[in-house]
């Protein structure tokens, strides 16, 4: 078995009056340290995918197995711990908590785990490192820039040691720069780390430097592209 | 750490937070500080009531309480007196022929209840012979044939009184600013006098116009009321025998307690006096009223007296007067009662801002689900939140209401020139000394967690209906 498989995988949304097929029948695999990217057009499901492979959606049929646990069999409180000890989020908005600084929007996530403080300490300030920002523990997301910030979300991702890292359009809102520098932190992430990145992107920028391209249209896969 | 993002989120938005912090302050402030100056009242009717009419503890034959009559006495009691008075935490004691008869003047009679009294112990126990009027004579201090102190409610009753402007009287309104412009025109009163309050009044009206003369009249009868002193008054009463007793007595004092209740039904005589109007013997008393160093010793040293005296009825002051100490066990329900009602409207204002305070964190609450924050660990965030909020406005009213609370403990808050009238009917001083104890500060503050507890209910349960997926797509 792969590491991730998913199966017969559809989601009907029931809009007031029609339902809208956003995923009609996907069957998916992925194998551990992949740095992939699902793309396409908006509206072609990759961001419905990503949540449902996330958990935080629920497919209206079909199967997602992520390390041996079915995911849509996990009650909801279940499955809020499975992401919490499994998955690591990176979001578009960035969303880090205005009100911590860099240094304590990583460390949160390894608090909700129960982590002890020296070790919550020492791997926050690692991660920070690694993506560059050792520099700036103690400043808030607003005294960051967009690229920064992003990257404050990479190593919070991180934090919870994940068998994955989910990415919701991560450089939509990021210049080119800033996009290149965060592509290749978690190229080298993927490489030395062997850390599993799995992107929803319609970026160019992020479909060149993935190993693995999904194209989808219209809730389907068009294309399944190894490099 | 969720404590300290929860405080942390309370300062988000500092102008609506501050918002309902002041609401809070100034709830619970106000809250509080018009309890205190309830208990504060109370407590000083408390005082007011132990000092001039009960005392710590009374001794009674058990009888008399049934039957307020002469004839249930406490016999040899100059024995029993001196063997009170060796108790340690006893500050003075006072024996005292008490029984119920009619007071006669020329001008008109009253019920009263005549208190035959050692004058020497009886100083040493009440506040009566420091509370004689201005010009209201003295407490026993003129000797001569059968001398009696009563209350200045009484001489009114008694026609015993009379209203006449004085050059010291002046003096004094003079001190009072609000008075001071009309001094030249009372003036023209100076030297005449006038037999009946409403005479007075009158003469006032015609004086200063009706409004003004209703603003100052108080003041200006307080200063002006005179005492016919040395003027007769026929006390009768049952004696011992079943006769009707009766004998003249001439007016050497007028005391005035602050409680007209009070002043106009006692009158105090020499013991010896009564007692051989009555044909009661020298060592029989009626009651014996026993004033401790510290009201706390009550209990104890009323069972101790009651083991010296196997027969007595021992009575403590809550006992004699059970008004009086309801008063402070009725004020503890009044504060929660208030503090409920205060924190009830408090809660709606904190259940509004929580709400937004969650509806603007939509996609951030979204984001904490997504990453693993779970509905217990969200709902105790924002939970804390809001107690966080309550509390800091609670913490910052009670701080509030201490210090004045402190302060005008101190100095007092007086309210002669309002109620003093109302107030002294009342048995209540006018000069109240706001007070509040600790155990109040300890409800509030649990009631504050109580009220941010609730109040966090709705908008935290609005905040778990919150799909992740969806509230991370709401564009902010």
């Amino acid at each position: 078995m792969k590491f991730i498989e998913i199966r017969d995988l559809q989601k009907i949304y029931n809009d007031s009056e029609h339902e809208v097929h956003a995923v009609r029948g996907i069957d998916l695999s992925f194998e551990e340290g992949e740095f992939a990217a699902i793309a396409g057009p908006s509206g072609c499901g990759k961001t419905t995918l990503l949540n449902i492979l996330g958990g935080l959606d629920e497919p209206t049929r079909g199967t997602i197995n992520i390390g041996g646990t079915n995911v849509n069999e996990l009650k909801s409180s279940e499955r809020i711990n499975f992401r919490l000890n499994n998955i690591g989020f990176v979001f578009q908005a960035y969303n880090l908590i205005p009100v911590l600084t860099a240094k304590e929007n990583v460390e949160f996530i390894m608090h909700l785990q129960g982590r002890p403080k020296a070790e919550r300490d020492a791997r926050t300030k690692e991660l920070l490192e690694a993506v560059g920002l050792g520099d700036r523990l103690n400043s808030r997301p607003s005294k960051l820039s967009g690229g920064q910030q992003q990257r404050v979300a990479v190593a919070r991702a991180l934090a919870s040691k994940p068998k994955f890292i989910l990415a919701d359009e991560p450089t939509a809102n990021l210049d080119s720069k800033a996009t290149e520098n965060l592509l290749d932190i978690m190229e080298k992430l993927n490489k030395e780390e062997n850390i599993t990145f799995i992107f929803a992107t319609h970026d160019a920028r992020v479909m060149k430097k993935a190993k693995r391209v999904i194209y989808l249209e219209d809730g389907k896969i068009l294309k399944d592209e190894v490099k | 750490m969720i404590w300290s993002i929860s405080w942390k989120n309370v300062w988000r938005n500092k102008v609506r937070s501050l918002v309902v912090i002041v609401a809070f302050t100034l709830g619970i402030f106000g809250g509080l500080y018009m309890v205190a100056f309830f208990y504060g009242m109370a407590e000083s009717r408390i005082k007011l009531a132990i000092g001039n009419e009960s005392s710590h503890i009374q001794v009674h034959n058990p009888l008399y309480l049934e039957n307020n009559e002469l004839k249930y006495t406490i016999d040899e009691s100059p024995e029993i007196v001196a063997q009170i008075e060796k108790i340690p935490q006893v500050l003075a004691v006072s024996p005292r022929i008490k029984v119920t008869g009619m007071a006669n003047t020329s001008g008109n009679a009253s019920g009263v209840m005549i208190n035959g009294v050692d004058v020497e112990k009886e100083r040493l126990v009440t506040g009566i012979s420091e509370s004689i009027a201005r010009n209201g004579g003295s407490f026993f201090k003129e000797s001569g044939r059968k001398p009696i102190v009563i209350g200045e409610k009484l001489a009114k009753t008694l026609k015993l009184t009379y209203y006449e402007i004085q050059d010291e009287d002046l003096d004094i309104l003079g001190e009072r600013k609000n008075l001071r412009n009309i001094i030249p025109v009372l003036d023209s009163l100076k030297g005449k006098s006038f037999r009946s309050e409403s005479e007075f009044d009158h003469a006032l009206a015609n004086l200063l116009g009706k409004e003004e003369a209703e603003k100052a009249s108080f003041r200006i009868k307080q200063s002006a009321i005179k005492y016919r002193l040395k003027r007769k008054i026929v006390l009768s009463f049952q004696a011992l025998d079943g006769n009707i007793a009766y004998d003249a007595f001439r007016v050497v004092g007028v005391y005035n307690t602050g409680n007209t209740g009070f002043d106009g039904l006692n009158v105090y005589v020499r013991n010896t006096d009564i007692a051989s109007v009555a044909s009661l013997m020298p060592d029989q008393v009626n009651q014996i009223a026993i004033l401790l160093h510290s009201v706390e010793e009550d209990k104890m040293v009323a069972e101790q007296i009651a083991g010296l005296m196997p027969g007595a009825d021992v009575q403590t002051w809550d006992e004699i007067m059970p008004e009086a100490a309801m008063y402070s066990e009725i004020m503890d329900y009044f504060l929660f009662i208030f503090l409920t009602f205060i924190l009830l409207a408090l809660g709606f204002g904190i259940v509004n801002t929580m709400l937004m305070a969650v509806l603007e964190r939509v996609k951030e609450l979204g984001m904490l689900m997504a990453v693993g924050m779970n509905r217990r660990r969200v709902f105790r965030m924002i939970m804390l939140e809001t107690v966080f909020l309550g509390l800091t406005g609670a913490m910052a009213g009670m701080l509030l209401a201490y210090l004045l609370v402190w302060w005008t403990g101190n100095t007092g808050v007086d309210l002669s020139s309002l109620y003093q009238e109302g107030l002294e009917a009342m048995g209540i001083a006018t000069l109240v000394y706001p007070t509040i104890g600790w155990d109040a500060f300890f409800q509030i503050t649990f009631l504050v967690i109580l009220t941010g507890i609730l109040a966090s209910i709705y908008p935290a349960l609005k905040a778990l209906k919150l799909n992740p997926a969806e509230a991370l797509r709401v564009d902010m």
